[in-house]
């Protein structure tokens, strides 16, 4: 016997299976991507070249990089990411950007007045949209189980972004032991680098109504070895951009200096 | 990419085997990393689920500043200490931190707090929460499966 509520599970169960097979889809382009352009055996344009050090897909043309705050908006999609960040047409693979419909609002604070680490804020904070545009809440996933879903889905859009200063080691990168499982590791979500391979920034991703603790900034502070002068910037789905512990006292000379030393540079990018 | 939970207690448990004692009266099946010390942990905590190797982070927090940072509002009364599980993307993980929390809070006579939903849990609310995930996941999983296969077909 149809009636309006059993109408309304069905469509629930519906969409919902809609969103899991956009998301199933998601992962298998991404491991798909991730194995063809990561891949330790694959060419890579020699040392010298204007595009040195880029993964080649064969031997003399580069791919080229699907988001670069350098050159594109921090709204502009990676183009293979595109297609499946949008609800609208999930099944066909047109190029193009589809703008996000979910807002992620950053605090003033969170910006640092350094260019370089503002401007990855500001595509992170894009991606992590997109990918909420990606996994549709609904009533019957779980709080906990739909943040898994949006967590895994942003670790692979990083890592295909191809961000100036984060390399594919510094997606979920594990501190404090030589793999994550070793006793008292931790696991950062993503990490920017300068030239040096200094961390300049520390990125942690929240779900969740409640965000990063104090305690918990000082945990990944320490374990990264890291300092006041490297900030840690929340990207919350529902809070927006917070950035912790942002001491007045905080040394931004500090951090300018370290940021300068960031340069594009491909070769210390992926090597 | 990390997903937390609190939980806080007016005593702590003392050792992995008295919280795997609490995991077993629980029924989960999970076994924790017998070597590991409760009262020094500080990070990654290795953990068996069905026997998948799986894992969460630790920390023995300062149950007053915890409280303070999650805010005071969630909490009715003041509590001794705090306990922090912390993981990454992987289900395996998200079911194995909360039957851990839930098995820790019930023996110790705690309560969770939830960063996803910023709220309390009691140890009952939580064990029906873990069995939620419990039943969820074989039809997340047969979605998925159903899905591969469609996805497969079509290619």
């Amino acid at each position: 016997m149809w009636n309006s509520h059993n109408i309304e599970i069905s469509l629930m169960r519906l969409k919902w299976l809609w969103a899991v097979r956009n998301f199933q889809r998601a992962c298998n382009i991404l491991a798909t991507e991730f194995e063809r352009r990561y891949s330790p055996n694959q060419p890579r344009v020699p040392a010298g070249n204007p595009d040195g050090g880029q993964w080649t897909a064969d031997s003399g043309t580069s791919i080229p990089s699907t988001l670069d705050p350098q050159t594109a908006a921090p709204d502009e999609a990676p183009q293979s990411l595109a297609p499946i960040m949008s609800d609208a047409n999930p099944d066909s693979l047109v190029p193009g950007a589809q703008y996000a419909q979910t807002e992620i609002r950053i605090n003033p604070d969170a910006l640092t007045g350094i260019s370089t680490i503002d401007d990855t804020t500001k595509t992170l904070t894009s991606m992590l949209a997109r990918t909420v545009d990606t996994v549709d809440y609904l009533p019957d996933y779980t709080p906990q189980k739909y943040g898994i879903v949006v967590h895994t889905a942003f670790a692979g859009t990083v890592l295909l972004g191809r961000l100036p200063g984060i390399g594919a080691g510094d997606v979920e990168t594990t501190f404090g032991g030589d793999y994550y499982g070793a006793e008292n590791s931790v696991r950062t979500d993503v990490v920017l680098r300068n030239e040096a391979g200094d961390i300049i920034a520390i990125y942690d991703v929240k779900t969740g109504k409640a965000g990063i603790t104090p305690a918990r900034a000082a945990e990944l502070r320490t374990k990264t070895g890291t300092g006041f002068d490297v900030p840690i910037i929340e990207l919350n789905i529902r809070r927006g951009v917070i950035r912790k512990n942002s001491r007045l006292k905080m040394n931004l000379m500090a951090v300018a200096a370290r940021a300068f030393a960031f340069r594009r540079s491909p070769q210390w990018q992926w090597n | 990419m990390a997903m937390e939970l609190n939980i806080f207690s007016d005593r702590r448990l003392n050792s992995i085997a008295e919280w795997q004692g609490a995991i077993n009266a629980e029924g989960f099946p999970l076994q924790l990393a017998r070597e590991a010390d409760l009262s020094t942990v500080s990070g990654f905590l290795s953990a068996d689920l069905k026997n998948k190797r799986t894992g969460f982070e630790c920390y023995q927090d300062e149950a007053r500043e915890m409280m303070e940072s999650l805010g005071r509002s969630n909490f009715d009364r003041d509590w001794k200490f705090a306990f922090g599980l912390r993981w990454g993307p992987d289900f395996a993980a998200l079911d194995s931190a909360w039957m851990a929390a839930t098995a820790y809070a019930a023996a110790a006579d705690g309560v969770i707090f939830d960063y996803e939903e910023a709220k309390i849990f009691t140890p009952e609310q939580a064990r029906k929460l873990v069995r939620r995930f419990e039943r969820e996941q074989p039809m997340l999983d047969a979605l998925i499966k159903d899905t591969i296969k469609k996805i497969a077909g079509e290619s």
